[in-house]
């Protein structure tokens, strides 16, 4: 039986997470809607789990790990399948995002249409300022991975907007 | 049917044996001078490498001791060369320990994924009112404190450290 504890816990959770996933699951889907999806899924998947956290960077990883799995399976589904993919954000989804502590940036878009091995450890260190060690235990990779990644994503920015100023 | 051996026959494996002998030590104090010879100017070619090792070591160590700091800082403004950056930061930086403030904490973030870095500043408190608190992270992990004097900064600065906490004076004076 839900005590009320447990309701008030789920929702402290829920108003202190909801922000941080639903960027980082549009980063991934590109648009409003499936963002949403998964982010909804990923609360789910916290609600019926059982899992007690050590700390509060635990939880973090462990919802950033599963929001992520959850928007891998949304992008291998049927639906995806049969639909265009986009690689950038479409324009008229780019209202629907935004960082509130970041008042100018050029780079964010860029970074979004990068490859996934690229886009989600450049997304994570720079804009949700997770350190290399967080990247590493969320993504699953040694921190040299993650160094690597960083460097080559920074190059193929870098790529991108020279080509763009060419082009 | 047994054969018994006679005495040249015996005479003569002693002999072989003896032959033998001698070619084996023969072969061995070979073998050993080679090996040794080998082994002196492996040892001097190995003693040679750990010398110039331990040379570079010390050389970089040194060049890092008195570049470390002006390097630090100036790669979050890497257009700009040391010399540029050298005289003003003496005057108005000081490494501090990190305080791991987070963006939302931040009174102004400032990303640059093309040149690596992010940069999250905060109006320090204890200070007069003209210090800042600037924390740096790096690409390759490395995470730094900077306490600024906004006090020492010119307005016109070109290092984005000093640029960031000059902004965060500017923006509490306008509020």
């Amino acid at each position: 039986m839900e005590t009320s504890n447990t309701r008030h816990g789920d929702e402290n959770r829920f108003y202190k997470y909801k922000d941080m996933l639903y960027r980082i699951a549009f980063s991934n889907m590109k648009n409003k809607a499936d963002a949403e999806d998964a982010v909804q899924e990923a609360f789910l998947h916290r609600m019926r789990a059982n899992t007690v956290f050590e700390n509060e960077e635990h939880e973090k990883a462990w919802f950033i790990r599963t929001l992520l799995h959850i928007c891998i399976d949304i992008h291998k589904s049927a639906w995806f399948q049969k639909t265009v993919s986009i690689e950038a954000v479409p324009e008229l989804e780019i209202k629907n995002f935004y960082i509130p502590y970041i008042e100018e940036d050029e780079t964010l878009f860029i970074v979004m249409g990068l490859p996934v091995q690229y886009r989600m450890p450049l997304y994570l260190f720079y804009y949700e300022d997770c350190s290399i060690k967080e990247i590493a235990h969320i993504l699953d990779m040694p921190e040299a991975t993650v160094k690597t990644r960083l460097k080559r994503g920074r190059e193929a920015v870098k790529k991108v907007i020279i080509k763009g100023k060419e082009g | 049917m047994t054969h018994s051996m006679n005495i040249r026959e015996i005479k003569n494996i002693h002999t072989a044996d003896e032959q033998g002998k001698r070619k084996l030590q023969k072969g061995n104090k070979n073998f050993y001078d080679s090996f040794s010879k080998s082994m002196d100017f492996q040892k001097g070619e190995e003693l040679e490498d750990t010398v110039n090792t331990e040379i570079n070591k010390v050389n970089t160590e040194i060049n890092k001791v008195s570049t470390d700091k002006d390097t630090l800082y100036t790669d979050a403004a890497g257009h700009l060369s040391e010399h540029q950056i050298k005289p003003i930061q003496l005057a108005a930086a000081v490494n501090v320990p990190l305080r791991h403030i987070c963006y939302a904490e931040s009174d102004k973030i400032n990303i640059s994924v093309i040149h690596g870095y992010t940069l999250k500043a905060k109006r320090d408190i204890q200070g007069e009112g003209n210090s800042v608190y600037v924390e740096a992270k790096y690409e390759d992990g490395r995470c730094e404190g900077y306490l600024i004097d906004t006090k020492k900064v010119s307005e016109n600065t070109e290092n984005a450290i000093e640029k960031i906490a000059n902004e965060v004076i500017q923006k509490k004076e306008e509020f």
